[in-house]
C-alpha cells in the first residue's frame, strides 16, 4: 500500500513538473496579442479612430467661424475658450488630444516598423511587406507634418535651422527621451519618410483610411505648398491628378439634406483620396458657431455650396454641413483628408505663381463647373497671372472651408503683403486681434508635454 | 465535552489496588470569576477512576489510600494537575484557569499547516469563533474590523478600483497592484466572491502579517494573508445540532447629511442664468436638449406663451420642493436582514463530520436591492488503515441571488444636462401618483411623441422601479479532497485537490414599458418620405445577459516531517502546488425580446440610422455589445518551510518559495520569483534563570524575509487588444495598444522585518503582544505620466520603492474577577509609509487630486497624501479667494496653479489614518455579557467638499456651502466660502480649483467613534435542567452608533462625507440541542 501510494505520488509529481512550461504558455486573456504578424500590424494601423485623426484646434482660431458671447462663455474646456481669443497660454494644465493622438500614430507606426524588421521578408511576401512598411512610414510622416502645422512655427527657409521643431520619435521605446530638434530636422524627417514610403505603397487603396501612392502624392503637394516649394507642389499635384481627376458634381446632391455628401467609406465620393478627421472639440460641434457673414457672402448666387455647405439656423446663424466624411459617420466630424478638389486648387495656384494664367483658369473652371448650378456657371477669366493667383486664393478659401487648411494658408500667406490679414474678434466687449506672423500662429506645446518631456 | 472525558477514560487504564476505598471530595471553580465549573472531568492519573463535576462544581471520588496525580480538564480551561494524597486532609478547592487567549494553546493555520503559536516566530493573529460571532453581519470579512492589530478597513470607498475588500494589513505594499490581502479558505486561495462564505461556518481566522508568517504564500502574500478555517466535526463526539438565527434592521439614511444647494437657490440661479442668455445654446440645440421646468416656464413667459405672473407663481411653488424628500419616501426604506443556519456535527472513532445549511435574506435600504444566499457545507474526515490514511472529502455549495436596481442612481445622476436632476424635481403628486421628470429632451418634444406615432417618451422615475429587472444568480460549488498518508512515524504525505465551479448569470431586462427601452425604440424610429414610421429597434424588451463561468482546480502535493528528540522538535513541510483558473464570460444584448416566449428579434447592427431627435440628421448604429472574454490564470509553486524548537526555548523558522505564472509576453524562465524568510524566537520564560514573578510568560521573536505581489496586467512586450470593429465607420477589425513594451519588467517584492514580544502577567490578568515592523517594497509597479509625444499618456513599470513601519500593541486585561467580570481589549496600531523612490513626476494638479487614489505618489511622502494651495483668506473687498504667488498674496489663480510645483504646495499629511485601534470592554455577570467597542483613527487628513461655481453657473447646482458664501464686506470674518463670480467672468475654473484645493478645506480626520455594542445572554441546561436544549443564547447587536469625538469643526464624519452609515439593530438566537 505504502509503496503504491508513494509510487503514485512520484509519478504524478514527475508528470506535472515535466509539462509545466507548456502549462504556463497559456494566454492570460485570449483577446491579447503581442503584435508580431502582418495581420497584427495591419490591425494596429486600421485603428482609424487613432490613425486617421489630425489636430482640429486651428478651427477655433482660423477666424472663419465665430460664436456669440453667450456661446463662448458656455465653453468649459480652457483650450477652447482661450484659443478662440488667441491667448498665449491656452491649456491651463490640461492635456490635449490634438497633440497626443498624432503621437499615438507615431508610436503605432514605430511598433510596426520595428516589428517588420524582425520578420522574414520572404515569408511575408514582398508586396505585403512593402505595403505595411510604406503605410507605417506614411502614417509617421503625416503625423509629424500635422503636428508641425499646429505646434511648430510656420515653415520659413531663412530661419529653418534656428527654429525649434517638434519631438521626432523614431523608436517605440518610451524610455528614450523626447527632444525636439530644429524645424529643419522635422521637415527632413517627414520628407525622408514620405519618399521612402512612396515606392512601397499600393497605387490606390480601399478603404480610404489606408495610405496609397495617390495619398502620398497628395500629401507631398500639400506639404510643399506649406513649404512654399511651388514647383514641387505642382509636380505632385499634377501626378496625382493624372491618376485621379474625378470631381463630384454638386448638381446631383440634395441641397436640403442635412448631410448632403456621400459617406466617406462608401466610395461614392470620387474626390476622396485619403480619410482624415479633424479632432473635434466643443467649438467644432457647437450649433451656435456660425460662418463669418463676410465669408458667407463671398459665395455667389448660383453657387451650390451656399446650400450644400451651410445650414440656415435662423437668427443669422449658418452652421457647417459640408464635411466630406458624409452622411454615415457617427458624429458630425470634419474632413481634413486629401481630395481631388484640393489638388486642383494647389495646381492652379502653382500655375498662377509661375505665370501660367490660362492653365490656372482651366483648373479653376474644371472645379467650379462642378460647384455651380449648370445654368449659372460662368467660366473664370482674369486679367493677368497676379489676379489669377488672387482668384485661386479666394476659391481655395471657399472650397476648402472647415478642412483645417485655412490655418495652414494664413501661416503661409501672411508673409506675403498681398494676402496678409489681421484677424479680429470682439468678445464680451473686448477686442482681440491676431496680426500677421504673430507668434500665436504657433500653438504652444501642451503643459503635460512640457512637464514630462522636460522642455 | 463528554467525549473528551470518554477518551480520557479510554486512555487511562491501570490496575486498581485492592485496598480500602477512601473518598476524595472537592470543588472546581473558575479562577477569574469564581463561578462553579460544571461538567469538568476529574481523573486520577494511572487509574480508571474518574468523575464529572456537578452543577455547583463539586465532585467526589473513591480510591484506595496512596499518592495520586489528580487531573481536572474542561474545555476552555487550562488542564489542571496536582499531587494528592488519600485520604485527604481537607476538601480540595481547585481553581481552573481560563484558557481563552491562552497563547500556548493557540494553533494558527497558514493554509499549509497547523502550527502551535508557541513555536512560531512570525506574526500571526488568530480570531476565534466567539469573537467573530460578536458581530452580526451577513459577511465574514467585516467582522475582522477592530479585532486584529494592523488591520484596517478603508472606509473612503472606491479610492482604488483594484481594491476589492477595502482591507489593508499594515498599510499598503503596492502602488498599482491589487492592494487586497490574499484570502485563503482552509487550504486554497479563494477565487469566488467573499460574500459566498456563510460566517456561521467559520471556525476561526488567522491573519498572517509578516514575512515569516506569510511568505509561504510567496508572490501573493505582499499585502498579508487572511486564512479562514471552516468548522469541522470532532472525533468521538455525539451528534450536536445547533440552530442560529438573527434579524438586523436599520432605518433610512440621512439624505440631508451632505448639504446641497437648496431648490430656492437653484431656481434663483436658473433665473439669473436665463437673464444672461445662458440657455440659448440648449434652445438652439439640434437634439432637443432638455430645459428644466423653471427654464421652460421662463422661456414660455419670454415668448408670451404664458403670463409672466403665472410663470412666477408656478416657479415660486417649485421652490418648496426638495427631491430628497421624495427619494427618501419612495426610493429608500428600512433595511432588514435575516439569517438562519442549522448545523450538525459529530464523529466516531474513525470519522468526523460537519454538515450545515444556511439561508440569508437581506433587503437593502434602497428599494429594488436585495440579496439572498443559500449555503450548504458538508465536510468529513475518515481515518483508514488504522489511522495511517486520513481521507477528508468536503463539499461547499452556495447559491446567491442579488437584485439590483439602477432606478435610484438614474434619477440622481442621469437626467437633465446629462449630470444631475434639478433639485426641485417631484417624483409623485400629493396622492402618490408617479410624475414625469425632464430627462433627455425638451418638454414639447416629449409631449408630442405619442401623437407622432412614437412610444411615450416620458420618464417617470417611480414607475421605473418595477419596469426593469436586473438580477444576478450565482451558484458556486467547491469540492475538496484531502488525503494524508503517514509513511513513517513523523513523516506524512498530503495530497490536496480542489475543484471549483461558479456560474454567475446576470440578466438585466428592461421591459418595453421602461424608459430605457422606449427611449431606444424611439431614438431609432425612422420616418420614411411618406411619413410612415419603421422601427429598426423593434418593440419588446431589451435584455442584457452577462454570463460568467469560472472553473478552478488546485492540486497540492506536500510532505510533512516531524521529529522530536530530547524535548527539541523539528518540523518541516515541502511541497508543490499547481493552479489553473479559467474564466469564460459572455455578454449578449437582445432587442425586441418577448419574455413570454423567450424570443428575440433580429436587428441590423451594420446600417447607420438617423436619430429621430436629431434635427441635423445625426446617425447612429444600434449598439452591438455581444462580447466574450476568456481568461486563464495559472500558477506553479514550489515551497518549503521548516521550524526547529530547541528545548522549547529557542525557535528557528525558515521558508522558501518559488512562484511561476503564465504572465503574458514573458519568457517562461523569467516568470518566476523566488522569495524566502527566516525567523528567530526565544521563549525567555522557559529559561531556568527567568524568575520574573509578575511576568511569568515572555517570548521574544524576530523575523526577516520577502513577500511578493503579482501584477498580471502588464507585460514586458508591447501588447495589443483586438476589436472586431463593428462599431466603426470603416468596419475593419483593428487592434489598439494596451501596454507599451517594457523589457525591464520585474515582479514586485516586499521586504519585511518584524520584532515581537508576547507576554502574560500572573494569572493572565494582563496579556499582550507588542510588535514593531519595517517593510520595504522594491521594484513596485507604478503608473506614471510620460510625455504624450511618446505616444502613451501613462506608462506602467517598476518605478517605485516604498517604505513602511509601524508599531502594534494588543492588550487583554482582566480588570475584575468575581461575579462581575470586567475585561478590556485594547488595540493600538501605527502604520507609517513613505514613497522612497518614484521614477517620474506627475502634473502638480494630479498630486492635489489623487489624495485618496494614490495615483500620484511623491517621493518622501505617504502614498495617500493630501496637498493643498496655501490659503490667504478671502479678499475683504470682493470675497475672492486669495493664495500666494512668489510669497505675495495673490488672486492670479492661473499663475498660482500654473507655477505650483510639488515643492511649493502645502503638504497637509496622509489621507489614511496612521494611528488607529480600538478599545473593547466586556462586562459579564452570571450569564449575561455586554461589550462595547470604541474605535479611533488619528493622524490623517481629509478634504472637505465645497461649492464649485463653474458648476453653479452651468446650472448644475452644487454644494450647500453656496448658502454660506461671502456676500458682503465683513463676511470674511466668519466664512471661507468665496463670493460667487458673475456669469461670464473668465477664469472661474481656475478660481474654483484654487479654492477647492486650498488649505481652507483641509481638515484633520482624527476621531473616536462608538462602533458597536453587543449583548449576549446564555441559558445552560446545566443551570436550568428544565431547559429542553443544552444552551440557548440570546444576543443583540447595535452597529454604527456614531462619532464620540472629532477634531474637525465642520461636524463631518471624516470617513463618510456623502452619506453616513445607518445605525442597525440586530437580535438573534442560537440554540444548541
Amino acid at each position: 500500500m505504502k509503496k503504491t501510494i508513494l509510487l503514485l505520488l512520484s509519478v504524478l509529481a514527475v508528470a506535472l513538473i515535466s509539462c509545466q512550461d507548456k502549462f504556463l504558455e497559456a494566454k492570460p486573456d485570449k483577446a491579447l496579442l503581442v503584435p508580431a504578424t502582418p495581420d497584427d500590424f495591419q490591425a494596429l494601423m486600421d485603428d482609424a479612430f487613432t490613425m486617421n485623426t489630425m489636430p482640429g484646434l486651428s478651427i477655433i482660431s482660423d477666424g472663419d467661424y465665430s460664436i456669440s458671447d453667450a456661446g463662448w462663455k458656455a465653453f468649459s474646456v480652457p483650450y477652447v475658450t482661450n484659443s478662440y481669443i488667441w491667448a498665449e497660454q491656452i491649456y491651463e494644465g490640461q492635456g490635449v488630444t490634438d497633440w497626443s493622438m498624432p503621437y499615438q500614430q507615431v508610436f503605432n507606426a514605430n511598433i510596426v516598423l520595428e516589428g517588420l524588421g524582425k520578420l522574414d521578408r520572404g515569408a511575408v511576401g514582398d508586396q505585403r511587406y512593402n505595403e505595411l512598411k510604406g503605410s507605417a512610414l506614411f502614417y509617421r510622416a503625416l503625423a509629424f507634418f500635422n503636428i508641425a502645422q499646429t505646434f511648430a512655427a510656420p515653415y520659413d527657409k531663412s530661419t529653418l535651422a534656428a527654429t525649434p521643431g517638434i519631438p521626432v520619435r523614431l523608436s517605440s521605446d518610451i524610455n528614450s527621451p523626447s527632444s525636439g530638434g530644429t524645424l529643419q530636422e522635422t521637415y527632413q524627417q517627414i520628407e525622408h519618410d514620405l519618399l521612402a514610403a512612396m515606392p512601397l505603397l499600393p497605387d490606390r487603396a480601399r478603404p480610404a483610411n489606408r495610405p496609397s501612392k495617390q495619398a502620398a502624392r497628395a500629401f507631398f503637394a500639400r506639404m510643399y505648398l506649406a513649404m512654399e516649394e511651388y514647383d514641387k507642389a505642382e509636380r505632385y499635384a499634377d501626378s496625382c491628378l493624372k491618376v485621379q481627376n474625378s470631381l463630384l458634381d454638386y448638381n446631383n446632391l440634395d441641397t436640403n439634406s442635412t448631410r448632403p455628401f456621400p459617406a466617406v467609406f462608401s466610395g461614392d465620393n470620387p474626390e476622396v483620396i485619403y480619410y482624415l478627421v479633424l479632432r473635434g472639440n466643443s467649438f467644432t460641434v457647437s450649433s451656435l458657431a456660425t460662418v463669418e457673414p463676410l465669408l458667407y457672402d463671398l459665395y455667389q448666387a448660383g453657387d451650390l455650396r451656399k446650400k450644400l455647405f451651410f445650414r440656415d439656423r435662423g437668427s443669422g446663424i449658418y452652421t457647417f454641413k459640408g464635411s466630406y466624411n458624409g452622411a454615415n459617420t457617427i458624429a458630425g466630424t470634419l474632413f481634413g483628408g486629401f481630395a481631388t478638389d484640393e489638388l486642383y486648387l494647389i495646381r492652379a495656384e502653382c500655375y498662377a505663381r509661375r505665370g501660367e494664367k490660362e492653365l490656372a483658369e482651366k483648373d479653376l473652371n474644371t472645379l467650379l463647373s462642378m460647384r455651380f448650378k449648370s445654368e449659372n456657371f460662368a467660366p473664370v477669366h482674369t486679367a493677368d497671372a497676379g489676379s489669377a493667383l488672387e482668384r485661386v486664393m479666394l476659391e481655395r478659401r471657399k472650397e476648402l472651408i472647415e478642412r483645417g487648411l485655412r490655418w495652414y494658408d494664413l501661416r503661409r500667406l501672411n508673409k506675403d503683403p498681398r494676402f496678409a490679414v489681421t484677424l479680429r474678434r470682439v468678445v464680451d466687449g473686448t477686442t482681440y486681434t491676431l496680426p500677421p506672423n504673430s507668434a500665436r500662429y504657433t500653438f504652444p506645446f501642451p503643459d503635460d508635454e512640457i512637464k514630462a518631456g522636460g522642455f | 465535552m463528554k467525549y473528551i472525558l470518554l477518551s480520557i477514560i479510554l486512555f487511562c487504564f491501570t490496575i486498581l489496588p485492592a485496598t480500602a476505598q477512601v473518598r476524595l471530595e472537592g470543588r472546581v471553580l473558575a479562577a477569574t470569576t469564581r463561578q462553579p465549573v460544571t461538567g469538568a472531568t476529574v481523573t486520577l492519573a494511572g487509574t480508571k477512576i474518574a468523575t464529572v463535576t456537578s452543577r455547583d462544581g463539586r465532585f467526589s471520588l473513591e480510591a484506595g489510600a496512596g499518592k495520586y496525580v489528580l487531573h481536572v480538564r474542561f474545555i476552555g480551561f487550562k488542564p489542571y494537575s496536582s499531587e494528592v494524597t488519600l485520604p485527604p486532609k481537607t476538601e480540595g478547592l481547585i481553581l481552573l484557569e481560563e484558557a481563552t487567549n491562552e497563547l500556548s494553546e493557540v494553533t494558527v493555520s497558514t493554509g499549509y499547516q497547523e502550527l502551535p503559536a508557541e513555536r512560531a516566530a512570525g506574526s500571526f493573529v488568530k480570531v476565534d469563533h466567539n469573537l467573530l460571532n460578536r458581530r452580526v453581519s451577513p459577511d465574514i470579512i467585516s467582522r475582522l474590523e477592530d479585532l486584529v492589530p494592523g488591520l484596517t478597513i478603508n472606509r473612503i470607498a472606491a479610492s482604488n478600483p483594484n481594491d476589492q475588500t477595502q482591507i489593508s494589513i499594515r498599510g499598503q505594499s503596492t502602488i498599482s497592484g491589487r492592494p487586497d490581502p490574499l484570502i485563503v479558505v482552509d487550504h486554497f486561495p479563494f477565487d469566488g466572491s467573499i460574500d459566498d462564505i456563510n460566517p456561521n461556518d467559520v471556525e476561526s481566522i488567522t491573519v498572517l502579517k509578516d514575512a515569516a508568517a506569510a511568505s509561504v504564500w510567496g508572490a501573493k502574500a505582499g499585502n498579508g494573508v487572511i486564512v479562514i478555517s471552516t468548522q469541522k466535526g470532532r472525533f468521538n463526539q455525539k451528534p450536536q445540532v445547533s440552530f442560529n438565527s438573527s434579524f438586523t434592521g436599520g432605518g433610512r439614511p440621512d439624505l440631508y447629511y451632505q448639504p446641497r444647494m437648496s431648490s430656492s437657490d437653484f431656481i434663483d440661479m436658473e433665473k439669473y442664468l436665463f437673464s444672461k442668455q445662458y440657455y440659448k445654446t440648449a434652445e438652439a440645440s439640434t437634439s432637443h436638449a432638455p430645459l428644466s421646468p423653471v427654464v421652460e416656464l421662463l422661456t414660455a413667459a419670454r415668448d408670451g406663451k404664458i403670463a409672466a405672473d403665472e410663470a412666477d407663481r408656478q416657479i415660486e411653488a417649485m421652490k418648496e420642493y426638495d427631491l430628497r424628500n421624495d427619494l427618501r419616501t419612495y426610493f429608500y426604506r428600512n433595511s432588514f436582514n435575516q439569517q438562519y443556519q442549522l448545523a450538525v456535527s459529530g464523529g466516531g472513532e474513525g470519522q468526523r463530520y460537519y454538515i450545515s445549511g444556511g439561508y440569508d435574506r437581506n433587503l437593502a435600504n434602497t428599494r429594488g436591492n436585495q440579496f439572498s444566499r443559500l449555503s450548504f457545507t458538508a465536510s468529513n474526515t475518515y481515518r483508514l488503515l488504522s489511522g495511517r490514511l486520513q481521507l477528508s472529502p468536503s463539499v461547499f455549495f452556495t447559491q446567491t441571488k442579488e437584485g439590483q436596481s439602477t432606478a435610484l442612481n438614474d434619477v440622481q445622476s442621469k437626467p437633465y444636462t446629462t449630470s444631475i436632476t434639478y433639485p426641485y424635481a417631484r417624483l409623485a403628486d400629493e396622492n402618490g401618483n408617479p410624475l414625469a421628470v425632464t430627462r433627455d429632451f425638451r418638454q414639447d418634444f416629449v409631449g408630442s411623441a405619442e401623437e407622432k406615432g412614437l412610444l411615450s417618451w416620458e420618464y417617470r422615475p417611480l414607475d421605473e422601479l418595477a419596469l426593469s429587472d436586473d438580477h444576478t444568480k450565482a451558484g458556486d460549488y467547491r469540492i475538496n479532497l484531502g488525503l494524508r498518508y503517514t509513511i513513517l512515524k513523523g513523516l506524512s504525505a498530503d495530497l490536496l485537490y480542489q475543484y471549483r465551479h461558479e456560474l454567475s448569470e446576470q440578466r438585466n431586462l428592461h421591459s418595453q414599458e421602461s424608459y430605457y427601452t422606449r427611449d431606444m425604440i424611439n431614438k431609432f424610429t425612422q420616418v420614411a418620405s411618406g411619413g410612415t414610421l419603421t422601427r429598426p429597434v423593434p418593440r419588446g424588451a431589451i435584455t442584457a445577459d452577462n454570463i460568467s463561468r469560472q472553473n478552478g482546480q488546485n492540486l497540492r502535493l506536500q510532505l510533512n516531517y516531524n521529529y522530536t528528540l530530547n524535548g527539541s522538535e523539528l518540523s518541516g513541510i515541502a511541497g508543490y502546488e499547481i493552479k489553473d483558473l479559467g474564466t469564460l464570460a459572455s455578454y449578449t444584448l437582445r432587442y425586441g425580446y418577448d419574455q413570454e416566449h423567450a424570443k428575440a428579434a433580429v436587428v441590423d447592427y451594420l446600417s447607420p440610422y438617423r436619430l429621430y431627435y436629431s434635427t441635423t440628421g445625426s446617425t447612429s448604429y444600434i449598439r452591438n455589445a455581444d462580447n466574450e472574454t476568456d481568461l486563464t490564470d495559472r500558477f506553479i509553486s514550489y515551497y518549503a518551510n521548516a521550524a526547529y524548537a530547541l528545548k522549547k526555548r529557542y525557535l528557528l523558522n525558515g521558508s522558501v518559495r518559488l512562484d511561476r505564472s503564465n504572465l503574458f509576453g514573458v519568457k517562461t524562465n523569467q516568470k518566476g520569483v523566488p522569495l524566502w524568510s527566516a525567523g528567530l524566537g526565544w521563549n525567555l520564560s522557559n529559561e531556568a534563570f527567568y524568575q520574573v514573578s509578575f511576568l511569568p510568560y515572555l517570548k521574544l521573536r524576530a523575523t526577516y524575509g520577502y513577500n511578493g505581489n503579482v501584477n498580471r496586467s502588464i507585460s514586458a512586450y508591447v501588447t495589443a487588444r483586438y476589436d472586431a470593429g463593428t462599431s466603426t465607420d470603416s468596419k475593419l477589425p483593428y487592434a489598439t495598444v494596451v501596454n507599451p513594451p517594457n523589457p525591464e519588467l520585474r515582479w514586485e517584492r516586499v521586504q519585511v522585518m518584524n520584532f515581537g514580544a508576547d507576554f502574560a502577567s500572573a494569572k493572565n490578568r494582563v496579556q499582550g503582544t507588542l510588535e514593531y515592523y519595517r517593510k520595504k517594497g522594491t521594484d513596485l509597479i507604478g503608473r506614471i505620466a510620460v510625455a504624450p509625444s511618446t505616444g502613451i499618456s501613462a506608462y506602467t513599470g517598476n518605478f517605485a520603492d516604498i517604505k513602511g513601519s509601524g508599531l502594534e500593541v494588543s492588550l487583554h486585561t482582566q480588570n475584575t474577577t468575581g461575579r462581575l467580570a470586567w475585561s478590556s481589549d485594547f488595540l493600538f496600531s501605527t502604520a507609517r509609509d513613505k514613497v522612497t523612490s518614484y521614477g517620474a513626476t506627475s502634473l502638480t494638479t494630479q498630486y492635489l487630486q489623487s489624495g485618496y487614489s494614490g495615483t500620484a505618489p511623491l517621493e518622501g511622502k505617504p502614498l495617500y497624501a493630501i496637498y493643498s494651495y496655501a490659503w490667504a483668506g478671502l479678499d475683504p473687498a470682493t470675497g475672492d479667494p486669495q493664495g500666494y504667488l512668489n510669497g505675495e498674496v495673490s488672486k492670479n489663480y492661473s499663475q498660482i496653479i500654473g507655477t505650483a510645483t510639488p515643492a511649493t504646495l502645502a503638504y497637509n499629511g496622509p489621507s489614511r489614518p496612521q494611528v488607529y485601534g480600538s478599545l473593547r470592554n466586556t462586562l459579564s455577570w452570571r450569564n449575561l455579557s455586554v461589550s462595547a467597542s470604541i474605535s479611533y483613527r488619528f493622524h490623517y487628513f481629509f478634504r472637505r467638499e465645497s461649492v464649485r461655481y463653474a458648476n453653479v453657473l452651468a446650472a448644475l447646482g452644487g454644494h450647500g456651502d453656496y448658502a454660506e458664501r461671502w456676500q458682503q464686506a465683513g463676511d470674511e470674518a466668519f466664512t471661507s466660502v468665496p463670493s460667487m463670480p458673475a456669469y461670464g467672468t473668465s477664469g472661474i475654473t481656475n478660481r474654483d480649483n484654487f479654492y477647492l484645493y486650498s488649505a481652507a478645506l483641509v481638515e484633520k480626520g482624527d476621531h473616536i467613534r462608538l462602533q458597536d455594542i453587543s449583548i449576549n445572554y446564555a441559558l445552560k441546561k446545566a443551570a436550568l435542567p428544565k431547559l429542553p436544549f443544552n444552551t440557548v443564547q440570546l444576543y443583540g447587536y447595535i452597529n454604527n452608533l456614531g462619532i464620540l469625538w472629532r477634531k474637525n469643526k465642520a461636524g463631518l464624519d471624516p470617513d463618510y462625507q456623502t452619506m453616513l452609515p445607518v445605525t442597525t439593530f440586530a437580535a438573534g438566537l442560537k440554540v444548541d440541542f
